[in-house]
């Protein structure tokens, strides 16, 4: 389940002090109160969408750290031919299937074209791919990619387990001029530890196994 | 018969000599050659020859005036023509006694001994040639149980493990291994 919306406002309007004194634990800010527009945070709108900011880093660096667990929340797939781009999106492609069935990768773009310009050479060689750049190239019939993918959309999308994190963010991105700098900075720093806790989850690619001599 | 495949092949030879996963891709050129190495040392073996010989039942070639044509067999039955000696040419029937191999054709021209019991065959070029006794040219069908390159689908079982050690010597000597083909 994604962090909600509403609590994660009712949580930054309540650390920025920002919420009506009647009923502090609100989403609502004091101007939506018909409180003077003179507050530093005279709309929800402009909470709102510092919470959606916030939120969509941090579902980024989750789609950005190479296996990171809760990656596939943000997985799609597209069918592309081979030759094609695979299309815009965040982090790295997942997996490649080729006609079905997960594809082996090439060593290089110059061994897949060999393959695929020689079949003769190669007679079972089938459902093997490789990537270069963002450029699908495979042997098969049909070539479908699994990438991580990100649109924001008026409610949040990082699992509720990450909701402090999306707490920071927004605090961070309200930051405003002539603000206590030391305060925005206490939870940009928080913000910042707690991305590179989950950019730490990046899965390690073991070393290559040196080939014998 | 074997059921290897291109694919099976190239990933025994990966893991014996240790090699990436890509290299199933690298060694599939190679299984031709190594196929074609292999048809050369097994036919120069006498334990082994008798394992790729063609079935001289189905292989067989039209004997016109003393002459076959092999190119057809060659192309189409990669019959191995610098092995053939090591084969038997039966003229007219298989039940009966193998032609008698000479090795150039002078020799093969040339009266000999037992000339009146055995045929005698050698090869030209790409064909056959055959002298009946007095020096009769012959016509009819010779029957060839002869040295031949397998592909994978009649490798026979027996020889696989030696198609997999060809296949990696191909790979890590290769010069070695040209010369020794």
């Amino acid at each position: 389940m994604a962090v909600l919306l509403a609590t994660l406002e009712k949580r930054v309007n309540n650390i920025l002090l920002a919420s009506p004194r009647t009923n502090p634990w609100s989403a609502s800010v004091i101007g939506s109160n018909n409180q003077p527009a003179t507050q530093r945070y005279p709309t929800d709108e402009e909470i709102e969408q510092a919470c959606l900011e916030g939120d969509a880093r941090t579902c980024v660096a989750i789609i950005e750290t190479e296996g990171h667990p809760q990656a596939p929340t943000f997985y799609t797939t597209s069918t592309v031919a081979s030759g094609a781009a695979i299309p815009g999106h965040l982090g790295v492609t997942a997996l490649v299937t080729v006609d079905g069935s997960p594809a082996r990768y090439a060593a290089s773009m110059d061994q897949m074209l060999e393959v695929i310009q020689n079949p003769t050479m190669y007679p079972v060689a089938s459902k093997w791919a490789y990537i270069f750049g963002n450029i699908l190239l495979h042997n098969g019939t049909t070539g479908v990619v699994t990438y991580p993918t990100f649109t924001m959309t008026a409610a949040c999308q990082a699992p509720d387990g990450y909701e402090s994190v999306d707490v920071c963010n927004a605090i961070a991105l309200l930051a405003k001029d002539g603000a206590a700098s030391d305060y925005y900075s206490y939870y940009a720093n928080l913000a910042a530890r707690q991305e590179a806790a989950i950019r730490g989850l990046e899965l390690t690619i073991p070393d290559i196994e040196a080939i014998a001599a | 018969m074997s059921a290897l495949t291109h694919e099976h092949l190239a990933i025994q030879v990966r893991q014996k000599l240790r090699l990436p996963p890509t290299a199933t891709l690298d060694l599939q050129p190679l299984v031709p050659v190594a196929l074609n190495q292999l048809a050369v040392q097994v036919a120069g073996d006498y334990k082994k020859r008798h394992w790729l010989l063609t079935d001289p039942s189905a292989i067989t070639a039209t004997l016109t005036s003393g002459v076959a044509d092999l190119s057809a067999l060659i192309a189409s039955d990669n019959i191995l023509i610098e092995m053939i000696r090591y084969g038997m040419v039966y003229y007219n029937a298989i039940t009966g006694q193998p032609l008698i191999w000479q090795n150039q054709v002078g020799i093969g021209r040339m009266a000999g001994p037992y000339d009146q019991l055995f045929n005698h065959v050698w090869a030209q070029g790409t064909t056959l040639q055959v002298r009946g006794p007095n020096a009769t040219a012959l016509s009819g069908t010779l029957y060839l149980a002869i040295p031949f390159v397998a592909s994978l689908d009649d490798l026979p079982e027996p020889l696989t493990d030696d198609l997999v050690n060809t296949l990696a010597r191909l790979v890590v000597m290769p010069a070695a291994n040209e010369n020794a083909a």
